[in-house]
């Protein structure tokens, strides 16, 4: 039995390449960046490499990327830093409804320092809405946090229009970006979307677990995260993260180099799949009416405990995720579908495939069999 | 002298004429707790009449063998004690330096002895009055002696072989050795409840075999993995070691959500699932189940729903917990160890085999005419030929 991993919006296997990097850091160029002999200095140039790779993977200069352990980190720097820098001119926050919880649950233990947010809404294509946002905004609004593609659907947000609805409103409100599912997949310009702060994971991106890196706007000036010895230009001390780092800088390369064959790939996949499924009733995409990124496809199928197909996929090889756990409690409904006004039953019903271009073909016929089969059984048995 | 832990036993001394038998399990299962850390050096664990003796080698494995020691079942209280000849002056003297070290500023205290050597030259008040008047002339004002409510119990014991001194005990984990009450099987579900039924089953000194329902994929590999995760903290108690078989499930649950009537559903399944505790208790030389059950708590135990449930078996349901509240099992579960492992999201029973009215009070003939309806033996076969069985010890999980 092949398996087929349809779950690439949790994580990505790590190409053989930049394991390989990661592994020549670790164990040949294994210097400390600051250290001051040539060894150290080697490793200093990775890194410096690395930073140029992601920058121009965004459209940023290389001394406006801050390295992270990841994505989470990040926007816990950008909303803490970002909303401190700011600080005299209000303390309040709009953040959209899809965010993923390392920005939800930060924001809301930011209300005990005094700050406050509140949630936009989007329409049931899981669209934020330029008026709707102007009008979430007050007085006090000094920061907005919009995640350019969801992670659980894939709605990509028109970013440069919602900020231009948040200047029309107010003056020198920040404007947070999380880019991590976004990254590498379709083209980003920090300048086009007008992100200050941006933020993303490279294990999302064939890197992997344990780095990201926050894009910081020229001019912004943001209070350290981390205190220590001063690394990432003083605003993230702790010694460089160089396996991870370097693995990140190899990754944003490859996916430069490679986004239009990659994205040929995954339309591909994605189209297979989908017409795999033609013949199967009772089933939708959500948020179909908005655009999405086609590596990431959410779908509700009637009748159907996402769980249960979850583990019936899992037995036949095929990794997916579920909009839902089978349990009891309401809280494990994820609360993008839930933003997005679904029904309980449908969000019940919502499994996640998410493509990478390692994915094939014919593992999209084939997981397309094995849904078919597994939906039909399991509404048999419910 | 060499310092040692004396080791003392309650309920066992009251045994008749098995009580060798009690003693030698509860000295083995010692032997076995210490054998288990490789960190201790091997040492020769000696039973003497009513007390067993552990050695300590060095002053700094006094924690790690506290630990293992509180987990053995049948010990009543660890008592670190000094080593004296069977002379009055060294007794004295021993005494003296036991209660300098456990009240080094000095303080309120009361001597006990006992003599169970009956040719010492002194009863035990004498040698009580004899130790005190030592140690208030050795040490002036700095002790005085309390009668009455003493905080302090310096206890002198005479035993054949030599004088022990200490003051102050660690409470022993009580209960009867493993290994001498028979074996059983328990109902190990994931939850708050069935880990603290198999631990008090462990406690009266049976030795039990878990047995775990799965239905894959109807539940996550998740909820197979909080049960593996049960096994380990609870294998300490039972000498390292707790086997659990996990049955195939999902076919049964099927055929019933499929045949039966949806608030039927759990009464049918359980009935299924002590049919099945019993062929594997059958099958491992057990005489009883053990389950998490209390009365009252959920629509499968009320009396009317254990009525009809315990039908399917002739052997001994025990329900170690049928008196307990909620809280109270908690409470138990926090201090085992085993409370936060259960109160992880995963769940044994997928919410599509949970009606949404199961019935609190089924009744038999109905249960048994529906169950004619099903295959009961074929699906019980399947079942427990699709049955695994795994090793639990604490350093890990492994399939056997």
């Amino acid at each position: 039995m092949q398996e087929i991993y349809f779950d690439n919006a949790a994580t990505t296997q790590v190409l053989p390449e930049i394991a390989d990097m990661a592994v020549r850091m670790m164990c040949e160029d294994y210097g400390n960046p600051s250290a001051m002999y040539g060894r150290g200095l080697q490793a200093e140039r990775a890194v410096k490499e690395a930073r140029e790779q992601v920058a121009a993977l965004i459209g940023a200069q290389p001394q406006d990327i801050i390295f992270t352990s990841g994505a989470t980190e990040a926007n816990n720097m950008a909303l803490r830093g970002g909303m401190k820098a700011r600080a005299r001119r209000g303390k309040h926050m709009v953040v959209s409804a899809l965010e993923h919880q390392s920005v939800i649950q930060t924001v809301r233990a930011m209300l005990e320092l005094g700050y406050d947010f509140d949630l936009v809404p989007v329409d049931t294509n899981g669209r934020l809405n330029p008026t709707v946002l102007q009008n979430m905004m007050r007085s006090d609004t000094i920061m907005a946090s919009i995640m350019l593609v969801n992670n659980e659907v894939g709605t990509i947000q028109q970013i440069p229009e919602l900020r231009r609805a948040i200047d029309a409103k107010r003056s020198q409100v920040l404007l947070h970006v999380d880019a991590s599912q976004a990254l590498g997949k379709m083209p980003i310009d920090v300048g086009e979307l007008g992100a200050d702060l941006l933020t993303a994971s490279g294990h999302k991106l064939h890197a992997p677990k344990g780095v990201g890196f926050i894009y910081v706007r020229p001019g912004l000036r943001i209070p350290p995260f981390i205190n220590g010895g001063g690394q990432e230009a003083g605003w993230r001390s702790g010694t460089e993260n160089t396996p991870g780092i370097c693995a990140l800088g190899l990754a944003a390369k490859l996916a430069r180099e490679q986004m239009g064959t990659r994205l040929e790939q995954v339309k591909q996949v994605r189209a297979t799949f989908l017409q795999g499924l033609k013949d199967l009733p009772g089933w939708r995409v959500n948020g179909e009416g908005a655009d999405l990124l086609p590596h990431i496809l959410s779908v509700a199928f009637d009748g159907v405990k996402s769980e249960v197909l979850l583990h019936m996929l899992e037995e036949k090889g095929l990794l997916v995720a579920a909009g839902a756990a089978c349990s009891s409690r309401k809280d494990t409904l994820s609360h993008v579908l839930r933003a997005m006004r679904m029904r309980r039953n449908l969000i019940e019903g919502t499994v996640r495939f998410s493509f990478s271009h390692l994915n094939t073909v014919d593992e999209a016929e084939r997981a397309s069999q094995l849904v078919c089969q597994a939906v039909q059984d399991l509404r048999g048995i419910i | 002298m060499q310092p040692l832990l004396m080791i003392k036993y309650g309920e066992l001394g009251l045994k008749g004429k098995n009580k060798n038998l009690f003693i030698r399990q509860l000295v083995q299962n010692i032997e076995q707790a210490l054998a288990a850390e490789s960190a201790l050096p091997p040492r020769q664990v000696r039973s003497t009449r009513g007390r067993i003796m552990v050695p300590l080698l060095a002053d700094t494995e006094l924690p790690l063998l506290r630990r293992l020691l509180s987990r053995v079942f049948g010990i009543y209280a660890i008592c670190p004690v000094q080593t004296s000849t069977k002379e009055l002056p060294i007794i004295q003297k021993t005494a003296l330096r036991v209660l300098e070290q456990t009240l080094p500023e000095g303080g309120e205290f009361k001597v006990e002895s006992r003599r169970a050597d009956k040719s010492f030259p002194f009863i035990s008040p004498e040698i009580s009055r004899e130790v005190g008047n030592y140690i208030f002339d050795q040490t002036g004002d700095k002790f005085t002696a309390q009668m009455h409510k003493p905080e302090h119990i310096l206890q002198v014991e005479v035993r054949d072989e030599a004088a022990y001194v200490y003051c102050g005990s660690w409470p022993g984990a009580k209960g009867m050795p493993v290994g001498t009450g028979g074996r059983a099987v328990v109902m190990l579900s994931g939850g708050i409840d069935s880990p603290v039924a198999a631990w008090l089953a462990m406690k009266r000194g049976v030795t039990v075999q878990a047995v775990h329902f799965e239905s894959f994929p109807f539940t996550s590999e998740r909820a197979q993995e909080k049960v593996f995760d049960l096994a380990r903290v609870l294998a300490p108690w039972q000498n390292g070691e707790l086997k659990v078989h996990c049955v195939h499930f999902t076919e049964i649950q099927k055929a019933i959500h499929a045949a039966c009537p949806e608030e039927y559903g759990i009464t049918i399944m359980r009935r299924f699932m002590f049919r099945l505790a019993e062929r594997i208790a059958r099958s491992t030389a057990g005489l009883g189940i053990y389950t998490g059950e209390s009365v009252g708590q959920v629509a499968s135990q009320t009396l009317e729903s254990m009525y009809v449930i315990n039908e399917v078996t002739k052997m001994p349901v025990l329900r170690p917990l049928v008196g307990f509240d909620k809280e109270e099992i908690m409470e138990r579960a926090k201090q085992i160890g085993t409370y936060d492992i259960s109160i992880r999201p995963y769940e044994d029973c997928c919410t599509v085999f949970l009606p949404a009215h199961p019935k609190i009070k089924p009744r038999l003939a109905e249960a048994l005419a529906m169950e004619e309806k099903l295959p009961v033996k074929e699906l019980m076969d399947e079942a427990l030929a699709a049955s695994k069985t795994w090793l639990a010890t604490p350093e890990g999980v492994k399939q056997i």
